[in-house]
């Protein structure tokens, strides 16, 4: 079992669907020594998590300190800017993997994404430097809508930086996911086929593919590429789902906006296989801000609630049906441009 | 270029849609003026007219206008809501004198929601009359659809039960609502927000698509419907710098429209198909920019698409 350690919430990046925007890093924790002794009891594994942790000056003694503690292997989720120039001091400190997020193969794709112009290339070179570092890489992707399209250049980029595992996760609508709600949240009909497309050109390449947060119904007979994920809210067509137990559903924002329509009950999914080593590298972020005030109101239903009632009402500037008729020589009012040109 | 342009031949209507854009105005074309109108396209090289209102059919002039233009070499069509055209050898006579392709607007495949649409009982049952003349005449039959919040969901629907009812019908057009003119402004039940629709237009366009048929999407930004980019109207003048020339019959008179990018978010800059996407139309006070997002597709291979395929 891998832990999770919070460093904190700083973070350099700006993502589009940061789920952490607006969390504060509240109560002073424990002594680091005080958390690692107690997650070890618990877990044989552990990922740092943020925030971005490499902004953390304590992390190589952190990591140190972490495989004192005992702990097997020790990883970082990380946005990966800094790591070309970490990644050989944090191995020597005993890292042994690193988690990163990667939105797009294209620089433009990544950095609209992270919003910081330049993080892909110094992602790509910290990639680089990590797997230079004898270090496993593992790279999540946050579905949106603007990369379910550029989806399937990642695969050959992942492979060819040597990453050996890569999630696809289905966002949840929380921080700014939420209050950008319609410019990030995808519509899951239509986004899910360009995930699982990549997922399976992934897999072609070796990689383990895997995606998080959807719901089964969508997955079809791909179900078995899903990692576990904490329930989020169903429909009314999932009650009777032989698969609802092993079903993440729906974010209930989502569900709210546009209605269970895209659900359906499917049959009895087996249970997911003893995972895949390097599917526990994907530890998720922990703690995510509220949906909060920040998101939109969700629209009235548009297709459930409108009732076929109410009599139309006529335009600011209509003219009433029995208003005298104007035209013939009236019409050189409007069109005097036709009447001019011809004299 | 095909250029099209359209002479509002009267502002009155015998039905009253709740999104109706062009609602009366008092004004009526005469045949001189239509004449004038023609004879302007003419000079403009245009390819054809497009004949609208109000209602179109209502006017006595329209066989005579079609043969003008007919007879001045311009390709001519209608856009009604065929009520007129339901009653036997309407649709004929159009089509003897030179008016083959026709626009007919019907909004949704639901008779009640039809009627309730157009606020005109019997409507949806007078469209379907007409699509049977009109078929039956061996006309061109094209289905205009304002998408608006009522029909959102079912756009796919729509083109199912249509072309299974008319197999004849092969192509489409979607007009997104304007929000910000006619009656839509003043009935706001009927704004709807982008992603309402997003699902059934892509499901309709797909249906369309594998089944032969052809369509046409209208003030819809590219993030909506970015598969068929290439459908758009707004990006497909813009790729082939065509213009557009309404001659309304309102105080608007006589537009040319030569600039079909319209409102964007900052956010566009970022997309890859920003050069050519119209963008949200009208604004209003309804949509909103923060439902823009940039998409990341190759722009090139949908410049080629457009230059490559006939309007």
């Amino acid at each position: 079992m891998r832990a999770t350690l919070r460093l904190g919430l700083t973070c350099d990046n700006r993502c589009v669907f940061c789920a952490q925007a607006g969390l504060a890093d509240g109560a002073p924790r424990p002594a680091l020594e005080e958390e690692l002794r107690r997650l070890r009891a618990e877990a044989d594994e552990l990922s740092f998590v943020g925030g971005e942790p490499t902004l953390d000056a304590r992390l190589p003694e952190a990591v140190a300190q972490a495989r004192a503690a005992g702990f097997a292997r020790v990883g970082i989720q990380t946005n990966g800017r800094h790591l070309a120039a970490l990644a050989p001091a944090l191995a020597r400190a005993g890292l042994t993997d690193v988690h990163v997020s990667i939105h797009g193969a294209e620089p433009a794709v990544h950095d609209y994404h992270s919003g910081a112009p330049g993080s892909f290339a110094a992602l790509v070179d910290g990639i680089a430097a990590a797997r230079a570092a004898r270090l496993t890489v593992a790279a999540t992707t946050v579905l949106t809508r603007s990369n379910m399209r550029a989806l399937s250049a990642l695969p050959p980029l992942l492979g060819e930086l040597d990453v050996a595992a890569w999630l696809v996760e289905v966002p949840r609508a929380a921080g700014r996911a939420a209050a950008a709600f319609d410019r990030v949240m995808p519509r899951l009909a239509l986004a899910l086929p360009f995930a699982l497309h990549a997922l399976d050109a992934a897999r072609r390449l070796g990689l383990a593919a895997l995606i998080r947060g959807a719901p089964l119904c969508r997955l079809g007979p791909l179900d078995g590429w899903r990692l576990a994920d904490e329930p989020r809210s169903y429909g009314a067509t999932c009650a009777a789902c032989p698969a609802r137990a092993a079903c993440p559903g729906l974010d209930p924002i989502y569900l709210e906006r546009f209605g269970g329509d895209e659900l359906a009950p499917r049959s009895a999914v087996a249970p997911l296989p003893v995972a895949d080593e390097r599917a526990r590298l994907f530890v998720g972020i922990g703690e995510r801000a509220a949906a909060s005030a920040a998101a939109p109101p969700p629209a009235d239903d548009a297709r459930r609630r409108l009732p076929l009632a109410g009599k139309v009402q006529p335009a600011l500037r209509e003219v009433s049906a029995a208003a005298p008729r104007r035209s013939g020589a009236e019409l050189r009012e409007l069109f005097p441009d036709l009447f001019r040109r011809e004299g | 270029m095909a250029n099209l342009g359209y002479m509002q031949v009267v502002r009155y209507c015998n039905q009253y849609c709740r999104f109706c854009s062009n609602p009366s105005s008092g004004w009526v074309l005469d045949l001189p003026t239509a004449q004038r109108q023609i004879d302007d396209f003419v000079a403009r090289g245009y390819f054809g007219v497009i004949l609208t209102g109000g209602e179109p059919s209502l006017s006595e002039l329209i066989p005579e206008i079609t043969r003008y233009a007919v007879a001045r070499g311009l390709h001519v069509r209608m856009i009604t809501n065929g009520s007129r055209l339901a009653r036997a050898g309407v649709a004929e006579s159009y089509v003897a004198a030179g008016l083959r392709h026709f626009h007919v607007s019907i909004h949704s495949c639901r008779e009640e929601l039809e009627d309730f649409l157009t606020g005109v009982k019997g409507s949806f049952a007078l469209a379907m009359d007409a699509l049977t003349h009109l078929g039956a005449a061996g006309a061109t039959v094209n289905i205009n659809t304002v998408i608006n919040r009522f029909n959102a969901d079912h756009l796919d629907e729509n083109v199912r039960v249509f072309t299974t009812r008319f197999p004849f019908l092969r192509h489409f057009v979607w007009n997104n609502l304007d929000p910000s003119m006619g009656r839509a402004e003043t009935n706001r039940d009927t704004a709807h927000r982008l992603a309402d629709f997003e699902l059934s237009l892509a499901r309709a366009m797909r249906y369309l698509h594998k089944s032969g048929r052809s369509f046409r999407v209208e003030r819809v930004p590219l993030c909506y419907m970015t598969e068929f980019a290439h459908c758009s109207t707004e990006t497909r003048k813009i790729v082939k710098g065509e213009e557009r020339i309404v001659h309304f019959l309102d105080e608007k008179g006589t537009v040319r429209q030569t600039d079909f990018r319209h409102a964007k978010a900052d956010v566009c800059r970022s997309c890859s198909l920003d050069e050519i996407c119209g963008g949200l139309f009208e604004l209003g006070d309804h949509y909103d920019l923060a439902e823009l997002h940039p998409v990341f597709v190759p722009k090139d291979e949908i410049v080629a698409r457009v230059r490559a395929e006939a309007d």
